[in-house]
């Protein structure tokens, strides 16, 4: 009962006045059926006991009339309840969407929670989970409710109607049919119950994997440019294969799986028939003795289908509404999901003179899931307004310490000072405000590139234009009839421009020039560029970063020529620093072997 | 952009014209009959069924109260029963034969799923990647997959409804002439006009389709960016939090205004259709008092004719909106239709004989994607001799990889030819073509498959020693042998529960693994990705030098640092060979290769200062 309030005030978080709209649509569709039937009564007892002419037709008029308005009120309900009930879908997808925008970066960098959130979001495909569904089984629980009500209120005529001095107790009577109704009643909710298990079990197993791994070859893969390209030349087979599978072998497997769901809705069905004979049953034999009026009879063999089939509903929307539950408490588990980096409340101070001082002391850390440490120890001093390159193998722990730098992980021991204080003191939104970034894998989006440099609806397009000068896209930028204006990509807009990797790299960059923060880190920010750009941004090193304090990681040795300071990083640890001519110095230093692997290529070797 | 307009008997006009309503239904149908005779024979039951349902329905009151003249009640509650089995028994059959048709409705589903993809990985890669060839691929694969597709369930729950309605209306028509045939008649209209109003409806229904495909489509978008882990660092870093909230609240403005206006339009459909069912209850109303007043009729069927007329006017519609249905569902069918009879004019089967030797001529090859588009390579010829090792150098966007696509088979020349042992390539079985040559590429993609199946590309015949060789030579043996299954560990941990995920740089190996398993007699190798470290990436040069010793092979390189190992380099720009040479040929000429050699050169140089300019 607690869950199904926390359900509720879930549903109403989303849209207020929906469970109003539905209230009102479930009684009016509860109370039609049965004032139609009423007023057929009348009008058939008015025929077969010869009323006049005027008086049938004139109950005819109000039959018509009546079921005409109150069956326009239920469309305009429904009407009302439909728009909302799309909309609250979209309104949940967003809120989902809002909170793992503000997860911390572990949590979607944790492959099993993807996962996990993922396989809630498949089941809601099979069964019937979700807030939608929720809604709809709420509905359908007022309204069989409002059934029960009112149906039993119309026929308590025929269950009071005493027989006449006869053999059969009229109160046994009723208690036997309401006894059979419910026994009725309790079969089909068994019977369903039996339907869902069949149901998820189905969803466990091995055409979950096959789906999958079919979604990855045929979506992600085999339709991409570089997967097509992939399969003709090598894996066409495999691509093949699943599919065959999924029409040879899947087929098979799920004609045994309809097969098996498709017995419980039958015997359910056999059982409703049961429950009919029951009723009518009933009502004949005291038609029969009473001689009731045909009118009657069809009224109350109305009104009560009509309570079995409401007391029926409320059994099934029962286990339905468990079932969800299921769904919803995971889901509302994510929802109340901690972010521990609102905790600090410090207020940064607002320095002009980018005068600020980044200390990184024993710093130590493994990512959640490995024990693997890919930072052992770490001291790092940034100096304010120096270039600092960072160099060294894959895995060596170059991006994992930026993002400690930039609190997107917390380090395990050691701490991160600025200006002397921990940084998780700081209000972290200020924080972040110190810090332009441009990621190894760092991603566009397909909105206008004004709206990506300046991540945001509103901008300074003067400054952006600036911005895209600088890091040398002008060029590119006043040959496009939209300016900045133009959409990247075409999955977005229709009319995108399909940039390329390097001009990618040149937003990305003018993005975090936009930003204007006091340390600017840049994460192979020339790899996808061809020589001639790479070169230029090279050269216009210092016109870009300015007196920025500077965070260079590149496999592209040539650019801790123009840094001031170098920091080699090897398995977790910093094991050189200083500059290019101090560490050029030792033949068995690691800057020497990773610096000789590339320039050996420039080398005249004539 | 215009609204759309279809016709049941014509073509649809949304698109170039395609096949018919008629053509597409017969397509189907005749499908079922040749490969599931029962879903076709099933298809006829449920809809027997189905309208036998409504007939006892209706049938049950009149027994009810026709009864009550009976002398024995046990005849009465006898009656009763025995209608009660009889229609427990249609409702029982109902349920079964239903789901029976929908999982049968899935397999034809699959086998156009099978097809599909069979076509996405086999067809021309030069049309499949063009903007049409995108468009149909996804559009086919986006209708075969939808879970009620219109070659699956949707057309088997059509075809279904439209037999039922068929035959009720033939059977409840048939009973109904019997009153009154006038009664018939206003039926039928009133069942016409409201299809007629449907119809007109449909039109606007399509242009909100089209209006709120944009919103809908940029939702998704941001829905799907927003939630996945790529976006996720550089949505913190630059607090994106703040901007697409925005984004969604102008979306959802516009989503919402459409479908309030898509609905209410639905709405106003609704009211005609009960005002419709108002006049028509009235007169068989009328009419049947008057039959009973006038004695012909009794109470009993009186209620059961009332039920009958309900239930006609009701499959009368349906039957229309059966028909809507189809029409509806046709240009989604010839989506996948179309996408299947593609012809690309590839040679699948006997091509001419393979070449012997593996010198490569390129005969005065242009080439450009589309015929209002720039040429991409302008009148290119080169020769390229037995066992040369050769270096492709150029800018971004110079056509190196385009050049080598060309000579794949995954591009065709739009003039010249390209002849390998003085064979034309164009000639050749495109499957053979494609195995003459071992390539990397920049792009290596994981599949969720076993490390020795990755290599060997097949399942069934592998040479476990060989496979073995080539993970030695591609420096992966002692990270394979670490491993609890070895190479038959699966790949790609949330695709095989027991899988391990490999590095980008351990990737790129197996990718030379792969390529050094097929040993063909060419070699196109492209310069790994700018994610290796110094050390990794050296050590894929020196594979490559072993790899291209002897054998005709093509390195395309981005940098110039690595081209010392071939025997030739020429240096592409605008689609045209500017220089050709060795590298120090192309030094002494001092032009553009030299230019940009120095450039990267700069500063690996000793003694050079920081903004030291440039020769």
């Amino acid at each position: 009962m607690k869950n199904l309030f926390k359900m509720l005030a879930h549903l109403k978080s989303l849209d207020h006045h929906y469970m109003t709209w539905m209230s009102f649509f479930s009684l009016i569709s509860a109370l039609t059926p049965l004032i139609v039937l009423t007023l057929s009564r009348f009008l058939l007892n008015a025929l077969v006991t010869g009323a006049s002419q005027r008086y049938i037709y004139s109950l005819l008029a109000g039959l018509l009339g009546s079921s005409f308005l109150l069956y326009n009120l239920q469309a305009y309900l429904k009407l009302q309840v439909d728009i909302r009930r799309r909309r609250i879908e979209r309104r949940e997808a967003q809120g989902k969407s809002r909170k793992l925008m503000e997860l911390d970066l572990a949590f979607l960098e944790d492959e099993s929670f993807l996962t996990e959130l993922e396989e809630i979001e498949q089941k809601k495909y099979i069964s019937n989970i979700g807030v939608i569904p929720l809604a709809e089984q709420v509905e359908s629980m007022t309204q069989a409710f409002f059934n029960v009500l009112f149906g039993i209120g119309l026929s308590l005529p025929v269950f009071l109607l005493p027989l006449s001095a006869g053999s059969i107790n009229n109160p046994l009577l009723t208690v036997a049919l309401f006894a059979g109704i419910l026994l009725f009643a309790g079969f089909n909710s068994l019977l369903n119950n039996l339907n869902i298990k069949a149901a998820q079990e189905i969803v466990a197993g091995d055409l979950s994997r096959i789906n999958l791994q079919f979604g990855y070859y045929v979506m992600r893969y085999a339709s991409t440019p570089e997967g097509a390209k992939d399969v003709r030349l090598y894996t066409s087979s495999f691509v093949q294969d699943v599919a065959h599978w999924l029409y040879r072998g899947s087929h098979e497997f799920i004609l045994q799986i309809f097969k098996q769901l498709g017995k419980f809705p039958s015997y359910q069905e056999l059982l409703l028939g049961f429950n009919t004979f029951l009723i009518y049953a009933y009502i004949a034999f005291k038609a029969y003795v009473l001689k009731l009026p045909a009118g009657d009879i069809l009224l109350y063999a109305g009104t009560i289908t009509l309570v079995s089939e409401g007391l029926r509903n409320v059994l099934i929307a029962r286990t339905d509404l468990k079932l969800n539950w299921t769904y919803f408490s995971e889901y509302l588990d994510f929802t109340e999901l901690g972010v521990a980096r609102y905790e600090g409340s410090l207020p940064v101070e607002k320095r002009l003179d980018r005068s600020y001082s980044l200390k990184a002391e024993n710093i130590s850390f493994a990512y959640p899931a490995t024990k693997k440490e890919v930072l052992k120890d770490i001291n790092i001093d940034l100096q304010i307004g120096k270039k600092y390159a960072v160099v060294g193998l894959n895995g060596s722990g170059k991006t994992t310490m930026i993002k400690l730098l930039t609190r997107l992980y917390d380090p395990d021991r050691g701490t991160i000072k600025l200006n002397g204080i921990d940084i998780k003191k700081f209000a972290y939104q200020e924080y972040l405000e110190l810090f332009s970034v441009v990621f190894q894998d760092f991603k566009l989006f397909s909105l206008s590139i004004s709206q990506n440099v300046a991540c945001s609806m509103d901008y300074d397009a003067a400054k952006v234009k600036a911005c895209l000068e600088k890091v040398g896209f002008g060029e590119m930028l006043a040959s496009m009839p939209k300016g900045i204006e133009t959409c990247l990509y075409t999955d977005y807009e229709e009319d995108g421009y399909q940039i390329s990797g390097g001009e990618a790299q040149k937003i990305a960059l003018a993005r975090a020039l936009y930003k204007n923060a006091p340390f600017m880190i840049l994460d192979e920010p020339t790899a996808a560029l061809d020589p001639v750009s790479e070169f230029e941004i090279y050269k216009h090193f210092q016109e870009i970063v300015e007196d920025r304090t500077t965070i260079y990681i590149s496999h592209r040795l040539s650019s801790c020529r123009f840094c001031d300071e170098i920091l080699v990083f090897d398995d977790g640890q910093i094991v050189q620093c200083g500059n290019h001519e101090e560490l050029i110095q030792d033949p068995h230093g690691r800057y020497y072997e990773l610096w000789n692997a590339q320039a050996a290529y420039y080398e005249d070797k004539s | 952009m215009k609204a759309v307009s279809t016709s049941i008997f014509g073509k649809s006009r949304r698109q170039k014209p395609a096949f018919s309503v008629l053509n597409n239904i017969f397509f189907l149908l005749k499908r079922i009959l040749r490969t599931d005779k029962l879903y076709f024979l099933l298809l006829f039951l449920t809809a027997i069924f189905y309208v036998i349902n409504p007939l006892l329905n209706s049938y049950l009151p009149k027994l009810m109260i026709d009864g009550l003249a009976l002398d024995s009640m046990a005849e009465y509650l006898g009656r009763l029963f025995l209608f009660a089995v009889l229609l427990a028994f249609s409702k029982f059959m109902i349920a079964r034969l239903e789901v029976s048709v929908q999982s049968r409705s899935e397999g034809q589903r699959f086998y156009f799923l099978a097809a599909t993809t069979n076509n996405m990985t086999t067809l021309d890669y030069q049309y499949l990647t063009s903007k049409d060839g995108t468009d149909k691929m996804f559009r086919a694969l986006n209708q075969a997959a939808e879970p009620n597709s219109p070659v699956g369930k949707l057309f088997g729950q059509s075809m279904v409804r439209f037999l039922t309605a068929l035959f009720s209306v033939a059977l409840f028509g048939g009973i109904l002439i019997h009153i009154h045939y006038l009664l018939l008649i206003f039926i039928i209209g009133t069942a016409l006009l409201h299809f007629g109003y449907g119809y007109l409806n449909a039109s606007f229904h399509e242009r909100v389709l089209q209006e709120t495909a944009a919103p809908r489509r940029k939702t998704d978008y941001i829905q799907k960016k927003t939630t996945g882990p790529d976006y996720a660092k550089d949505l913190r870093v630059y607090k994106m939090q703040n901007w697409f909230p925005n984004v969604y609240e102008a979306l959802e403005k516009e989503l919402f205004f459409w479908e309030k206006k898509d609905r209410f339009r639905d709405y106003l459909g609704n009211l005609l259709n009960l005002l419709f069912a108002v006049l028509r209850d009235a007169l068989a109303y009328i009419y049947l008092i008057r039959l009973f007043v006038s004695g012909e009729i009794s109470i009993g069927t009186f209620v059961f004719m009332l039920g009958i007329v309900r239930s006609f006017a009701t499959l009368t519609g349906d039957f229309f909106e059966s028909l809507n249905r189809f029409q509806k569902a046709s240009p989604d069918i010839n989506e996948v239709r179309a996408f299947l009879s593609i012809e690309d004019g590839l040679i699948r089967d006997q091509g001419a004989s393979l070449p012997t030797t593996y010198d490569i001529f390129f005969d005065n090859v242009s080439f450009r994607y589309s015929e209002d588009g720039p040429w991409v390579i302008k009148d290119l010829t080169l020769q390229i001799e037995n066992g040369e090792s050769l270096a492709v150098v150029g800018l971004n966007g110079a056509g190196k990889t385009t050049l080598c696509s060309l000579l794949i088979g995954l591009l065709h020349p739009t003039r010249g030819r390209i002849l390998i042992g003085g064979v034309d390539l164009e000639t050749l079985n495109i499957y053979e073509r494609y195995k003459l040559f071992s390539t990397v590429f920049q792009d290596c993609l994981p599949i969720p498959e076993s490390i020795s199946d990755f290599i060997t590309c097949d399942k069934e015949k592998q040479d476990p020693a060989g496979v073995e060789q080539v993970i030695k030579e591609a420096k992966l043996i002692s990270k394979i042998e670490n491993l609890p299954e070895g190479a038959n560990s699966l790949l790609m941990k949330t695709l095989n529960p027991n899988g391990i995920d490999l590095s980008g740089g351990e990737i790129q190996r197996l990718c030379l693994a792969r390529a050094l398993y097929r040993n063909a007699p060419i070699n196109i190798l492209d310069e790994p990705t700018a994610a290796l470290d110094p050390i990794a990436e050296r050590s894929i040069y020196e594979n490559y030098f072993d790899m291209t010793r002897g054998k005709t092979s093509i390195f395309i390189s981005h940098r110039l640092a690595s081209t010392r190992f071939c025997s030739r380099i020429i240096f592409l720009a605008d689609g045209e060979i500017k220089e050709l040479g060795t590298h120090q040929e192309l030094m002494d000429a001092k032009q553009e290769y030299r230019r940009i050699f120095e450039m990267q050169a700069h500063y690996y140089k000793e003694g050079v200062e920081r903004d030291e300019e440039l020769i």
